[in-house]
């Protein structure tokens, strides 16, 4: 074979800014490293098959799902968790107007939709309720019916369209 | 699972012939579960890397997704609009589109607009040393077979393309789609068609005619196959008619795509 004869690999990956250096299966996916090596419980295990958006993480700023990434291919990524932006102001709003409208229930697909809703605010302050809709719908959440995480993403986006 | 970066021809016909599975997003192999002894992962091939688009047209490498396609066409390009109606926004941010092309299904979203646009694949095989290149047909003819890039041609010979699809709900299964490609030449009218969902492999064909007649000549057509339920039948009348009805109105039919 060409190369790389093994299975396990080093990977260095870069999360929430820390450098972590793993020895992980090359079949390894990364809501697996996150959540089972790295302690990082906010990207959920939902379909594993990039449908649901319960594991969405940031890597280089876009939301994307982790359980359809390898941890080896992510050495040259930065990878965002929740517990990345504590400090986050954007993320603080978003919190908030979730739970002043009831956003959030269950809590199991929340970490995905406010990090795919803090992205699309950051590329398109003004979003329209159209690109809201398609945004939220790389997510299912089976409490809320969708009206109240859009309401609280909305109400956000009004504010921060003034500020 | 032993992860292979193939750099070069030869290191890719080996995997070929180690029946390695190729990968380049590798999406469809995680959403699929399975966890092969090894793969043979191209994003690294150094012959074809990222978008390159110009007049005469584009070319994708196997590193690129969906998304960063669906960002480098104008929004009004049919194909911007086939991406759009594929998967969601964060699956389209890890799914290349090597892989939708790659990977033949009875029911794909890209093929029908690919092979209506007339695109080349470019691929390795075990029978030459050299990159080939051919239409995108499925099923491929040659395997197994590597791609390696994909070409897109700007010109095409219609004047017109149109995408439909039919599915219950945006994350389940497509269940039929329809690629129509319509050119005018004087009174007659061609359009070509690409159906998926009605059997193993998309099903081609093409009438001609007076305009009027087009749509007659698609149901004849669809009634003469014989294994297409009543449903899909009407289904696809409807998505034909559709198509017919936004050509007829379009502002300005001289307009390209």
């Amino acid at each position: 074979m060409p190369r790389l004869l093994k299975t396990h690999y080093s990977a260095v990956v870069t999360v929430n800014g820390h450098v972590h250096r793993l020895t992980v299966p090359g079949h390894e996916r990364l809501l697996t490293t996150l959540r089972e090596r790295l302690h990082l419980f906010s990207a959920r295990y939902g379909c594993g098959t990039g449908h649901c958006g319960a594991c969405v993480v940031l890597v280089n700023e876009e939301p994307v799902p982790s359980c359809l990434l390898l941890t080896v291919r992510q050495q040259k990524n930065r990878i965002q968790t929740l517990e990345g932006l504590k400090k986050d102001s954007l993320l603080a709003q978003l919190m908030t107007s979730f739970a002043e409208e009831h956003a959030a229930q269950c809590g199991y697909c929340t970490p995905g939709l406010l990090l795919s809703a803090r992205h699309l605010l950051k590329t398109c302050p003004s979003a329209t309720e159209s690109q809201l809709r398609e945004e939220l719908s790389s997510h299912i959440c089976r409490c809320t019916g969708y009206y109240a995480p859009l309401r609280a993403i909305a109400k956000v986006r009004d504010s921060y369209a003034v500020d | 699972m032993r992860w292979i970066e193939a750099h070069t021809i030869r290191q890719v016909q080996r995997c070929l012939s180690a029946n390695v599975p190729i990968v380049g997003g590798g999406s469809w192999l995680l959403s699929d579960g399975s966890v092969p002894e090894a793969v043979c992962d191209l994003r690294e091939y150094p012959w074809a890397q990222g978008i390159t688009g110009n007049e005469s047209g584009w070319m994708i490498g196997p590193d690129v997704t969906l998304s960063q396609w669906l960002q480098a066409l104008d929004s009004e390009n049919v194909i911007a609009e086939v991406i759009r109606k594929m998967g969601t926004p964060i699956f389209r941010r890890v799914a290349t589109v090597i892989g939708a092309v790659a990977n033949p299904q009875p029911v794909a979203d890209l093929y029908p607009v690919m092979r209506l646009l007339g695109a080349d694949i470019f691929y390795i095989d075990l029978h030459h040393d050299s990159i080939q290149h051919e239409k995108l047909m499925w099923p491929f003819r040659a395997n197994p077979r590597a791609l390696v890039g994909l070409w897109v041609p700007a010109s095409t010979p219609y004047r017109f393309i149109a995408f439909r699809k039919y599915t219950k709900g945006r994350l389940t299964r497509v269940l039929l789609n329809l690629g129509t490609g319509l050119a005018q030449q004087g009174d007659i009218m061609t359009a070509d068609f690409v159906i998926g969902g009605l059997s193993q492999w998309p099903y081609e064909d093409r009438v001609a005619g007076a305009s009027h007649s087009i749509s007659h000549q698609i149901s004849q057509r669809l009634r003469n196959q014989g294994n297409i339920t009543p449903f899909y039948q009407a289904l696809i009348m409807e998505m034909c008619d559709d198509v017919l009805n936004q050509w007829e109105h379009r502002a300005d039919r001289r307009s390209e795509l």
